[in-house]
């Protein structure tokens, strides 16, 4: 996508990626700081054994929210969200779900993301698979080598289609799946309405 | 993939894109300041962070235009800084001012601050900027003690710097105002970075 490449937005990628340097690092903090405080509490003979096992418990669930993959996609949920409305809001408004989610791929995939997405699959009961062949953040390589390693670069693009989709009025969880590196599918789960 | 796709009225892929930028970088200072327990510490982590961006930007930025040549005073270095590099990066030109009597020191004033388009610093954390007058562009001792308030714009200091340092330049930027709509960066040069072969590597 050559806009995307010399245009103006281009330091979006490493923008991005001293984000996740950044999120790496304070994670690998806490889980120091995390075994310090274990190390600690060992050390402290007043502490009853069976009252420190419960209370890992519900630190180790705390530190799980605090990840940096949870925290990228919160902030990329805060980003979504709001990019949502500058480019829906001279669009008539949407009433189904399935018009919602085809506004996700054409407008608001090609406004946010470079291109339109390549494919768009529901099974008709809340779910939905977006594929994306070219993904421009995972532009960087292509094949499998370095699979493993670029979860963490789609936990922010996941947080933007959660924020954006919510801004539209429903709820879901994205997660998303790579198999051959730059293409992506990304799912997308419909919550019911509590 | 040229070939663009029919955009509904007043949708543009190349203004949204930049606006994604503005935005995750608005959404990572809120973080920051949410991290980190003093606006100073947010500002060092900007820096540290547009540093890092600055030196592979560089690389980017000669890479794609080929009409740089190198420079040999800092008049040129400025050009480049403020029609070539904030344009093709930031979308914005700024104005060079305000140079020093040994040339060696100027300043680079962005008309609009893409970074802040949506934002409001709130007065608590931006007190000092408002309060400072111009003035203090005169008075460059650079022990300069105004770093206590967030500088939203911190990020492009550190890029400036990075930048620079690939092209073996060593210079200190600093934010010397920033309002909600310009931003004035100083950038003093202070030496030439002398290549250096690491021991044993002939």
């Amino acid at each position: 996508m050559n806009s995307l490449v010399s245009g103006p937005c281009f330091p979006f990628e490493f923008l991005h990626a001293e984000i996740i340097q950044y999120e790496k690092q304070r994670e690998a903090e806490q889980i120091e700081k995390r075994k310090n405080w274990i190390e600690q509490m060992r050390d402290n003979p007043q502490v009853e054994v069976s009252l420190l096992d419960e209370q890992l418990k519900s630190v180790k669930q705390v530190f799980i929210q605090g990840n940096a993959e949870t925290r990228l996609e919160a902030l990329g949920y805060r980003v979504g969200f709001v990019l949502v409305e500058k480019i829906a809001k001279d669009l008539p408004r949407m009433i189904t779900e399935l018009e919602k989610m085809k506004f996700l791929c054409k407008e608001f995939w090609t406004a946010v993301f470079g291109r339109q997405v390549d494919n768009l699959r529901t099974n008709h009961q809340g779910v939905y698979v977006v594929q994306d062949n070219k993904f421009f953040i995972l532009n960087f390589a292509e094949g499998k080598q370095h699979v493993e390693k670029c979860a963490i670069y789609l936990a922010f693009p996941c947080g933007i289609v959660r924020g954006a989709l919510y801004n539209l009025g429903i709820t879901t969880l994205v997660t998303s799946s790579v198999e051959n590196m730059p293409a992506v599918k990304f799912h997308v789960h419909m919550q019911q309405k509590s | 993939m040229s070939k663009q796709t029919k955009f509904p009225m007043g949708i543009d892929s190349k203004k949204i894109s930049g606006e994604l930028f503005t935005l995750t970088y608005g959404a990572l200072v809120a973080e920051l300041l949410r991290d980190l327990e003093s606006p100073l510490a947010v500002n060092r982590q900007l820096d540290k962070m547009g540093y890092n961006i600055g030196l592979r930007l560089a690389d980017d930025l000669l890479a794609k235009n080929s009409q740089i040549h190198r420079c040999t005073d800092m008049h040129q270095v400025a050009d480049v800084l403020a029609k070539v590099a904030l344009r093709s990066y930031l979308g914005v030109t700024a104005q060079v001012s305000n140079w020093n009597a040994r040339n060696d020191e100027f300043s680079l004033i962005l008309e609009s601050n893409p970074l802040a388009e949506f934002v409001e610093v709130p007065p608590e954390l931006a007190q000092d900027l408002r309060q400072e007058p111009c003035a203090m562009i005169v008075n460059d001792s650079p022990g300069r003690d105004d770093s206590h308030y967030h500088k939203y714009s911190q990020i492009l200091c550190g890029a400036i710097r990075g930048a620079l340092e690939m092209m073996h330049m060593e210079v200190q930027t600093f934010i010397v105002q920033e309002h909600s709509q310009s931003v004035e960066i100083r950038v003093k040069f202070i030496r030439i970075l002398q290549e250096s072969v690491p021991p044993g590597d002939d």
